[in-house]
């Protein structure tokens, strides 16, 4: 699998910080990379950026709050800067997408390297919509621990904001929220469950003086944009919801229940549950994790 | 003195006739034994021998040929001892003895002068019959399983001195007793009932329709939810075994020799529980040193093949169940033949969903994307394709586990497969080559599972939304025909539809579009150039304390 296979036209550019195209926001850090070696766009100096971030092993909860992030907050112009990783990183550079808007990847290893290789389609997208990928090791160096630490002061850097959605007590997105703290950047954690493992890293941050984030229109009121028309609600309207359906909503959660547990719930056998299950999810209310796990969808 | 005597040799399932041949002769006192034989026929000659010193028999020294005819056939096995020892009697003393022409002879000899017990007793007992004898000696041990045989005489014998003694006369032949046949065709109960299992109303629902519509299944699910529980008691709402199916199966446990001591047929559907560590022969069946036995797959005939912890099984075994689960049969060639088994069994699998077995748990899993995904890759492909169902069964909560309602026992669900079981049967009686749903291909699926146009325009929504493959909407209608067939409705709703949705395989999501697209780069996009990326999933970063 080469790049040419994705087939997109993108120069790869090498640029110091004595370059006119450089990012200004990168030359204000401390560090910053001495070279950055960038395929397709950079976030524009004037665009305001956030980054979003959270652990690799995100819950789906997690996953669904980054990319609906993502999405709204692309929708209203703000690029999106994340590491491309598994989870969180890279479900909200997904909704980014979703949302028409820009979203730039600072990988720990080269650019032409796809790490992880998963996530080659999101490579290919990320480019084909006028974003950009960038890296401050040469083009070929392959994912080592030590660059993905330092390419954290990158993805801080890159960004006005970094948005926390899910970290362990102990995790490697802590290291770019301590970046941005040096930077001096605002970091908003979302808050989670006192007992869940990928809320503790959060809820840390909260406790030692990060914004708590309940919606993008918190960020957009920190970046001072303006919402402009977009349903930026996380609660969906019920309304339009059958008394069935609505029982069966009502029961799921954002986190996802297995059938079994629904089943006991409502009250209702597997055949006539099967069929409200897959009206939420084809209106968009529900989703289904994997075979026989179902949950809320934000 | 020439005499012949009938017996029967054994190739695969089936037997065939073997005529062994005495010839006693004057000249230097030496025995040969020819006719294309294997070492452990040869050595029959020895134990006869001794065994008939041993009872007193004394043989004069003459020269002894023995031949078992047809020569050109590889012969195998100790059942023919009591062919050969009748065969030597018969040359020697007993010149008019020909009224046991009509009757065959298998069994093993002890130097004692003991009959002993042989494998696939049944199978050689059926090629008697076949071959137009009027009945069969047999060991004492093994006259019940002669027995399903019907329409034969059969005696059995303890012992050489018994042998002699019905040899002697043609009233003494006779007038020896026969056990009256008391072959069992009862339908045994198994030990194990659905009753068992509380909570899990998914994964029971989903064995249900697996088990009415002959569909394959797979169970995921951490560690202790039951999904060994529920295989197990899935051969229990099996419908209930004809007689020729128990006889196929009685056969192949008999050639395996896995029939219990004393029993005629097996009685049971076969549920079998292969370790993940198995080798390929062993499933599929191969040569061993008593010749080509059956494998698992074809012990589990008209029952269940149970893999626990798919994704452990050896690549190599595992798609070598490919061919033989398509076939219903499986064919093992070997230098010295080909030998079919039937291998018309279900498949029931279970796996954990990541290594350590709470994914989606994630307070619990720490297992990495890539880790769960490369232990669920552990299963191949063509695998999952052939398995039309999957379910997750949910971990237990302690309140489920004792709770004693909202459980099914195993006759109420049986009563249900067999009423979806025979709206099969009246709707396949034309077309011979489909026994249940699963069967359908592509184009008995166009055939048999005609949508509404309501129900059309439905699965097409869904069919964009979950992305699905051709494939998996075609498992998805053979599975709602059964959901159909379980509620007698002669048309596919869109309840049936869905409800089939949700056991919608993990193929796609393990083999979907990006694994396609990574195989088959377009070729069109290929251009020359540096600017080109690798793919390199192997390495994680080592440093501790960066994992985003």
């Amino acid at each position: 699998m080469t790049a040419q296979d994705i087939n997109f036209k993108n120069e790869i550019r090498e640029l110091t910080p004595l370059d006119k195209d450089y990012p200004e926001r990168l030359r204000q850090i401390s560090n910053p990379p001495t070279t950055l070696y960038v395929k397709g766009q950079l976030p524009p100096d004037d665009m305001p950026t956030v980054a979003i971030i959270g652990s690799r092993t995100s819950t789906e909860y997690g996953l669904d709050v980054a990319r609906t992030f993502g999405r709204v907050l692309a929708s209203q112009g703000v690029g999106i800067v994340s590491g491309m990783a598994m989870g969180a990183d890279s479900a909200g550079q997904w909704g980014a997408l979703d949302g028409g808007g820009h979203t730039y990847a600072v990988l720990g290893c080269g650019i032409n390297i796809c790490y992880p290789a998963r996530n080659y389609r999101l490579y290919g997208e990320i480019l084909r919509s006028r974003g950009g990928i960038m890296s401050e090791v040469p083009l070929d160096s392959p994912p080592l621990g030590k660059q993905f630490a330092s390419r954290n002061r990158i993805i801080s850097g890159l960004s006005d904001a970094v948005i926390v959605i899910e970290a362990r007590e102990r995790s490697g997105t802590l290291i770019t929220v301590n970046a941005a703290l040096d930077q001096g950047k605002q970091v908003f954690a979302v808050p989670g469950r006192l007992n869940d493992p990928l809320s503790k890293g959060c809820l840390q941050l909260i406790k030692e003086g990060a914004e708590i984030l309940t919606s993008p229109e918190d960020i957009l009121e920190y970046l001072h944009l303006k919402s402009a028309g977009e349903q930026l609600m996380l609660e969906k309207d019920t309304s339009a919801l059958n008394p069935k359906q609505k029982s069966v909503y009502d029961v799921l959660s954002v986190n996802a229940l297995h059938l079994d547990s629904i089943i006991s719930k409502c009250r209702l056998p597997v055949q006539e549950l099967a069929p409200i299950l897959l009206e939420l999810e084809i209106l968009g209310f529900s989703e289904c994790t994997k075979t026989g796990f179902y949950r809320r969808k934000l | 003195m020439l005499s012949k005597i009938h017996s029967a040799g054994l190739s695969g399932m089936d037997g065939f006739p073997v005529t062994v041949e005495v010839d006693e002769s004057d000249g230097l006192p030496k025995s040969v034994i020819v006719g294309n034989v294997s070492a452990s026929v040869r050595e029959s000659l020895e134990r006869c021998q001794v065994a008939l010193r041993n009872v007193n028999i004394i043989i004069p020294p003459k020269r002894l040929t023995i031949n078992l005819a047809p020569a050109d056939r590889r012969k195998d096995g100790t059942h023919y001892d009591l062919a050969i020892v009748t065969g030597i009697l018969k040359s020697i003393f007993l010149d008019d003895a020909s009224f046991i022409d009509d009757y065959g002879f298998v069994g093993e000899l002890g130097l004692d002068g003991k009959v002993r017990h042989v494998n696939g007793i049944l199978p050689m007992v059926a090629e008697m019959k076949r071959a137009g004898l009027k009945g069969a000696v047999v060991p004492k041990t093994d006259i019940q399983e002669a027995l399903v045989v019907e329409e034969m005489d059969i005696v059995g014998v303890e012992d050489l001195p018994d042998l002699c003694r019905i040899l002697a006369k043609e009233e003494s032949f006779t007038d020896y007793p026969r056990d009256t046949p008391r072959v069992s065709t009862r339908h045994e109960s198994y030990n194990v009932d659905f009753s068992d299992i509380h909570g899990q109303s998914f994964s029971v629902r989903a064995a249900l329709i697996a088990a009415a519509g002959g569909h394959n299944l797979l169970l995921s699910g951490v560690a202790g939810s039951g999904k060994t529980m529920i295989a197990r008691r899935i051969p229990t709402i099996l419908p209930e075994l004809s007689r020729e199916e128990n006889i196929e199966i009685t056969k192949i446990y008999s050639i395996a020799g896995l029939l219990p001591e004393g029993s005629a047929l097996m009685n049971r559907r076969p549920f079998r529980t292969p370790h993940h560590t198995i080798t390929t022969p062993a499933l599929v069946g191969g040569s061993s040193n008593s010749g080509v036995i059956p494998g698992e797959i074809a012990l589990a005939s008209r029952g269940v093949l149970f893999l626990d912890e798919l994704p452990l099984f050896s690549k190599s075994s595992i798609e070598a169940l490919r061919q033989p689960l398509e076939e219903k049969q499986v064919t093992i060639n070997r230098l010295n033949g080909s030998f079919r088994y039937p291998a018309n069994c279900m498949l029931v699998a279970a796996m954990n969903p990541c290594p350590c077995g709470y994914y989606p748990d994630r307070s619990k899993c720490h297992c990495t994307e890539s880790q769960i995904r490369h232990y669920q890759r552990g299963i191949s492909k063509p695998i999952l394709e052939r398995i039309d169902l999957c379910v997750e069964a949910s971990p237990i909560s302690f309140r489920e586990a004792t709770s004693k309602d909202s459980s099914v026992s195993s006759a109420e669900l049986r009563e249900k497969v067999h009423k979806a079981r025979e709206v099969q049967r009246m709707r396949f009686k034309d077309s011979p080559h489909l026994l249940v749903n699963a069967d359908m291909n592509s184009r008995d699926i166009e055939q048999f599972c005609p949508l509404n146009r309501q129900s059309r325009s439905f699965i097409e929504k869904i069919f964009e939304l979950k992305s699905m493959s051709m494939r998996t909407f075609h498992k998805v209608l053979k599975v709602s025909r059964t959901i159909a067939d379980l509620e007698d409705s002669p048309e596919i709703s869109i309840t049936h539809l869905s409800e089939a949705v949700s056991y919608r395989g993990l193929e796609d999501q393990l083999y979907g579009s990006m694994e396609e697209a990574l195989s088959n780069p377009d070729p069109n996009d290929r251009s020359r150039g540096t600017n080109s990326i690798s793919i390199s999933e192997n390495k994680e970063p080592k440093v501790r304390g960066c994992n985003e």
